[in-house]
């Protein structure tokens, strides 16, 4: 306790209760006659259970084993409905019967076709796609006038719906191969641009300033600064809407389609071939997923310096 | 070496206002007021001031990332339009390209020039000397410490064989001994190229230690306060900051930075 | 808020929650069908033998015969199938060969019921330039994938000494099919009525073949879900009391009938009364024969089995489908004259 000096107060207990000076000059009163601070009690359980702790990681092997169960658990619950015989096996077939009518499309060839055209059609959509949306991309997020001038027509375009375009599509391009690849373009390339936009301004303006006094063109400063530090955040971008093409393929195949595997799960619809759905169901899950490890994969590689 | 290699800045009744979203009021803030600044050929001086005083907004200019609303701006009796590697830059952050090796970040503004690969590498190597990173010529900028990644940015400016070289507050992220340790370093670089050299910081230690000449600034808005030469000799250790000469210096620039601070 | 008025907010809101789960689950969520008394929900599509079904729920024909009837349209017919083999609806209008179909997958449906033979109304139809069904070689098709004009352009590709793979198929909804033949998409599209009045659009276009050259080929039933059958054979029977008493309604009283099948159709009442031709509504006599077993055309169990063999062949289906308890007559057959 200290007297006389009103600066120096340091605890409620301090002696004047009359108030303190504060450094505006202007009165305060002083802690004095406050009551007690309400303090929470600690729960009693000291080994709160680990798992639930918000922010913390789980221990490896912990992780792992929810890992495995996410994916096992649905899997065993549907052997178990399957083999109960509680759902009409039309609506829910077992899964041998799944793999037997995967198998089925094996052996005929079927998956096969089904499967290249489905994929062929993703290729040349999403890749076209990505052809236009990554050098517009790059040229909005790093010019104004790029922005400026994209930005008001393509936050529009955006929310159209792709498969409201279809009886357009027909019309413009007829009912082959083209209109299917236009409507998965369609539906692509506007999320691409923006997102790609995005990362492209997110370049720190310090070392675009730096690499300006170091003698770089606007093109030297796109060709070597820009384009590598956007790049893994670019596929990252591509990662996200090539999943989104590989979903729309099946809405492409709607456009009259004679091979597919979306075409392929109509074709089953109408003759009650459940197996055969889900069969093909696996097949493009499957898919999806090769398809995101690999972009996964190849941002790993290009973004290694990224953290 | 030691000769002197260095361009002379002039800055002549340089001002810059910069647009204010305020509705009412001006339209305009003037960030600095006709200035008026000569750093000779060769000769290393330090801005000091407080914040808001524009020294960034002055080493921008210089660096010819901005122009200014009046005035010029003279390397060599040449106006500065649009920025070059002859007046190399160093930021706060260092801004290296993470995605390249140390070599490859030393190189970047060579690799901008018709130089054979062999020169280019011969040069790279020898800043790379010059900043004691030999050995980490490999590595990429993360792996690196706070004081490296400025040494490497140093070397990168330098590369490009500056007339001057800016420097933004270059060891203000750094801790303590790091920062005293980039300082020796610094002035040692300055002596073995000649070049010069126009730094900001608000550490007026610092300044004093470094510069041959210290500029005050004073803010709202930006002018020249004062110049204070620098009379301390060539050969500066740490040990130079414990000397009742360089205390006095300091002081008194401090006093000098404190009177510029005062509002309107 | 104080303490306690949220909690009294809280278990309002949860009780209220859980009385309208419970009052949703003990109202009947699936269809009140099975029960004597409960609601049919008929499905149909665009088709002249098929469109008197909406004069009879406009006229109350339904509840003039004691059963309850939700009727359901549906642009799309393939849709309807899939809705009947699936047991969303209770009822659906469909083809002899589009119902062999259905059951060859699994689906468990029976006929009760001939609404019309189709004698014009489905056409291949072509663009100038295509002479016949042989010029069709080497063209590309539209028609919905597996059903009835499908299976129609197969029987005129047969006829003509042609096969599937002789043309380019290009699978498309009826609707679909018949908007890109007139915007020059294909060159041929199998189309039924009122599609066929939007196919003719395109200039110069004519049929190259019809359902008129393959009589008996494409029957139009009333097909009901087995379990229908089971649970509610009264309702079923009501069905096809009110399609008779309909037919005698539009009989009566022409002009009012064919102003609301067009309007259903969507297409003028002059367009409308073309289509009289190619759909020949059948009688109750007639009815009753196709009914009776037999080894023309005439029978639908020859017809059957006639189709069966071509799907297969023509590789429409997998498998043949199982005839056995396909056709009941026994509702027709109580129907007084």
């Amino acid at each position: 306790m200290t007297v006389g000096s009103a600066a120096s107060v340091t605890g409620p207990t301090a002696a004047t209760a009359a108030g303190v000076a504060g450094a505006g000059g202007v009165e305060r009163s002083g802690r004095a006659g406050w009551p007690e601070l309400p303090r929470r009690r600690v729960p009693k359980r000291a080994r709160a259970p680990r798992v639930f702790a918000i922010g913390q990681e789980l221990p490896p092997g912990l992780r792992w084993t929810v890992r495995a169960l996410s994916v096992l658990s649905p899997l065993a619950a549907w052997f178990a409905l399957a083999a109960s015989g509680w759902v009409d096996p039309t609506f829910l077939p077992s899964p041998a019967a799944v793999w037997s009518a995967g198998m089925e499309m094996v052996r005929s060839g079927d998956l096969l076709t089904d499967t290249a055209a489905s994929v062929r059609r993703v290729a040349f959509g999403f890749g076209l796609a990505v052809a236009i949306s990554v050098p517009l991309g790059i040229a909005m997020g790093s010019l104004g006038v790029g922005r400026a001038a994209f930005e008001p027509v393509i936050g529009l375009l955006r929310y159209l719906p792709a498969s409201a375009f279809i009886p357009l599509l027909i019309m413009w391009l007829g009912l082959g191969e083209p209109s299917k690849i236009a409507l998965l373009v369609i539906g692509v390339v506007f999320f691409n641009t923006l997102m790609t936009a995005d990362v492209v301004r997110l370049v720190p303006r310090d070392l675009l300033d730096v690499s300006s006094t170091l003698g770089a063109t606007q093109w030297e400063l796109l060709r070597k600064v820009i384009v590598p530090h956007s790049l893994p955040g670019i596929i990252d971008a591509m990662r996200v809407n090539a999943a989104a093409a590989w979903n729309f393929v099946v809405v492409a195949e709607l456009i009259a389609a004679t091979s597919g595997l979306g075409y392929r799960i109509a074709r089953a619809q109408r003759f009650l071939q459940t197996d055969r759905i889900f069969a093909v169901l696996v097949v493009i899950g499957l898919i999806g997923l090769a398809l995101d490890v690999g972009l996964r994969l190849l941002r790993d590689s290009v973004g290694r310096w990224a953290a | 070496m030691g000769g002197v290699t260095g361009g002379g800045l002039e800055l002549r009744g340089v001002v810059k206002d910069f647009p204010t979203r305020r509705r009412s009021g001006r339209a305009t803030r003037r960030a600095l007021d006709r200035i008026d600044l000569v750093v000779a050929p060769g000769e290393f001086a330090c801005l000091v001031g407080a914040s808001g005083s524009g020294k960034s907004t002055l080493l921008s200019l210089v660096a010819g990332l901005i122009r200014p609303t009046a005035g010029e701006i003279l390397l060599d009796g040449a106006p500065v339009t649009r920025p070059g590697p002859e007046r190399g830059l160093v930021c706060q952050t260092g801004a290296l390209y993470p995605w390249r090796t140390v070599e490859r970040n030393v190189g970047f503004g060579l690799e901008l020039l018709p130089l054979p690969r062999a020169e280019r590498a011969r040069r790279v190597a020898w800043y790379l000397e010059e900043v004691g990173l030999t050995d980490q010529r490999r590595s990429l900028p993360r792996q690196l410490s706070g004081g490296q990644r400025q040494r490497v940015a140093i070397a990168r400016a330098l590369a490009c064989e500056p007339e001057v070289v800016l420097l933004d507050e270059p060891f203000g992220a750094l801790d303590v001994q790091t920062k005293e340790d980039m300082q020796v370093f610094l002035r040692q670089v300055w002596q073995d190229t000649g070049t010069t050299v126009l730094m900001v910081t608000h550490d007026v230690e610092e300044a004093v230690f470094l510069g041959q000449r210290v500029v005050v600034l004073a803010n709202d808005p930006g002018r020249v306060a004062a110049e204070i030469t620098v009379g301390l000799p060539a050969e500066r250790g740490l040990e130079t900051k414990r000397t009742a000469e360089f205390r006095a210096l300091r002081s008194q620039v401090e006093d000098l930075v404190r009177a510029g601070q005062r509002v309107g | 808020m104080p303490r306690r008025t949220l909690a009294a907010v809280a278990l309002v809101a949860v009780l209220g929650i859980a009385t309208a789960l419970a009052g949703g689950c003990s109202a009947k969520p699936t269809s009140t069908a099975g029960q004597p008394g409960g609601t049919i929900v008929l499905g149909f599509s665009a088709w002249p033998g098929w469109f008197p079904w909406q004069v009879a729920a406009d006229q109350g024909l339904f509840g003039k015969n004691g059963v309850q009837v939700e009727l359901k349209y549906f642009d799309s017919y393939t849709d309807s199938l899939n809705a009947l083999a699936t047991g969303s609806i209770d009822a659906n209008s469909q083809t002899l060969n589009d119902t062999l179909a259905s059951v060859a997958g699994g689906a468990k449906e029976s006929i009760v019921l001939v609404n019309d033979n189709s004698t014009g109304n489905d056409q291949i139809i072509a663009r100038p330039g295509i002479a016949s069904v042989a010029d069709l070689k080497g063209r590309t098709v539209a028609a919905e994938q597996g059903t009835v004009d499908h299976y129609l352009l197969l029987l005129a590709l047969a006829k003509a000494g042609l096969s599937e793979a002789d043309i380019t198929f290009r699978p498309l909804p009826t609707d679909a099919a018949a908007a890109a033949f007139v915007a020059g998409k294909v060159d041929a599209v199998g189309v039924f009525a009122p599609f066929t009045t939007t196919a003719l659009g395109r200039p110069g276009s004519r049929a190259v073949a019809t359902s008129r050259d393959f009589p008996g080929a494409i029957p139009d039933h009333l097909v009901v879900s087995r379990a229908l059958l089971t649970d509610n054979p009264t309702g079923v029977q009501a069905l096809v009391r009110t399609w008779f008493d309909t037919l005698a309604w539009i009989t009566a009283n022409p002009a009012a009938a064919v102003t609301i099948m067009a309007r259903r159709a969507g297409v003028s009442a002059a367009d409308y009364a073309t289509y009289d031709k190619g759909t020949t509504i059948f009688t109750l006599a007639q009815n009753l024969d196709a009914f009776t077993p037999g080894s023309t055309d005439a029978h639908l169990d020859y017809q059957a089995r006639k189709i069966s063999d071509f799907l297969v062949q023509t590789k429409l289906i997998d498998t043949r489908p199982d005839l056995t308890s396909l056709f009941e007559p026994r509702f027709v057959q109580a129907v007084k004259p």
